[in-house]
C-alpha cells in the first residue's frame, strides 16, 4: 500500500496500535505490519515525524524506560488521544459507508 | 558488529535536524535503537554485517527526508503556537484589564450594579477566570464549549444591560457595553482557536 495513500489516516493507525499495546518505534512498525498482513509496508523512518507531531498536540505521552541495556522511548495514548482516536474512528466509518454506498458495495 | 553505516546515517540525520539540540538527540536515540531493534531481527537470517546495516536504512528510509519531515512538523506546530499566544495574550489583556476595572469601581466607590447580572462581581471573576485558564491551555477541548458559553455571557450582559437601561430612562454606560464586546471577543476567540487545533473536533 502507498505511503500517499495512508498518509491521511497515519495518526489513526498508529493510535491503535499504540493503544493496544505496542510502545515503541521499531513494535510499532512491527504491529502495523502484522495487523495489516504486510500490506502497510512504509518506511520505517515515517512514524517518527508522525509519533512526535502526536506527542506534541497532547495525543500520546512518552517517557525513556532501559530494555535490553540501552535507553527506549515508550509511547502511551492519553485521554485526548483515546478522544482523537474515537473522532477519527467515526469518520473512518463514516468515509467508508459513503464510498460503499457510491460503489454500490454496501450491505 | 561495525557500526558505521549506522553512525554516519546518525550523523546526517543529526546535521539536517534544526529542531534543538536535545530534541534532536532524543530522535537520534529513538534511530538508534530501532537500528538495534531492526539488526537483532535480520541478524538471524543475514550473511554479513555490513549487509545487515545496509537492509535495515533501506528499511527505514533516509536521514534527509526524515530530517525534512521533522523540521516541517516542527515549523508548522512552532506558528500555530505563536499565533494563539499572540491572539490570546492580546485579547486577555484587553478583557482582563476592563474585568479588573469594574471590580475596583465596584470596590472604589462602592458601585452597585443595579441588576446583579449586570456586571457582579462574580460575573467579572468569571470573564477573568475563563481568559486566565484559555490563556494557559489554549488547545484544552474545554474551550469548545466555554469559549461559546462566555460569548453568549457576553451578550446576555449587554441584553439585559440595555434593557435596563431603556426601561428605567438611563444611559448606556460605555464601560460596559466595551466589556460585553470583549467578554464576546473572548468566549469567541478561545473557543476558534481551539476549534483551529487538530485535537479539538
Amino acid at each position: 500500500m502507498k505511503g500517499d495513500v495512508l498518509k491521511g489516516h497515519l495518526d489513526m493507525l498508529l493510535l491503535t496500535v499504540v493503544a493496544n499495546g505496542a510502545s515503541y518505534g521499531y513494535a510499532i512498525i512491527e504491529e502495523l505490519r502484522r495487523r495489516s498482513d504486510g500490506s502497510i509496508d512504509l518506511p520505517e523512518g515515517t512514524i517518527y515525524p508522525a509519533l512526535h507531531r502526536l506527542e506534541r498536540l497532547g495525543a500520546l505521552k512518552s517517557r525513556w524506560v532501559m530494555a535490553t541495556g540501552r535507553p527506549r522511548r515508550d509511547y502511551a495514548v492519553t485521554l485526548t488521544g483515546r478522544r482523537l482516536l474515537a473522532s477519527h474512528r467515526r469518520e473512518w466509518r463514516a468515509f467508508t459507508d459513503a464510498v460503499a454506498g457510491v460503489l454500490g458495495t454496501s450491505r | 558488529m561495525s557500526a558505521g553505516a549506522f553512525d554516519r546515517f546518525l550523523g546526517a540525520l543529526r546535521s539536517a535536524l534544526h529542531i534543538g539540540p536535545s530534541r534532536t538527540e532524543r530522535l537520534a536515540a529513538e534511530v538508534r535503537d530501532h537500528f538495534a531493534c531492526a539488526a537483532e531481527e535480520l541478524a538471524a537470517t543475514a550473511d554479513a554485517p555490513d549487509e545487515i546495516e545496509g537492509r535495515v536504512i533501506e528499511r527505514f528510509g533516509s536521514a534527509e527526508d526524515l530530517a525534512r519531515e521533522i523540521n516541517a512538523t516542527d515549523a508548522a506546530l512552532a506558528a500555530l503556537g505563536r499565533r494563539i499566544t499572540v491572539r490570546h495574550l492580546t485579547l486577555t489583556a484587553f478583557t482582563s484589564a476592563a474585568a479588573v476595572t469594574i471590580l475596583l469601581r465596584a470596590l472604589a466607590d462602592g458601585f452597585e450594579p443595579a441588576f446583579p447580572i449586570l456586571l457582579s462581581s462574580s460575573v467579572a471573576l468569571l470573564v477573568l477566570a475563563h481568559g486566565v485558564y484559555a490563556w494557559l491551555r489554549p488547545y484544552s477541548v474545554v474551550n469548545c464549549a466555554a469559549g461559546p458559553g462566555v460569548a453568549l455571557l457576553g451578550v446576555f450582559v449587554m441584553i439585559c444591560r440595555g434593557l435596563f437601561a431603556w426601561s428605567m430612562g438611563l444611559d448606556y454606560d460605555v464601560l460596559i457595553l466595551a466589556l460585553g464586546v470583549l467578554i464576546i471577543l473572548q468566549g469567541s476567540l478561545s473557543a476558534l482557536t481551539a476549534y483551529d487545533h487538530p485535537l479539538c473536533t
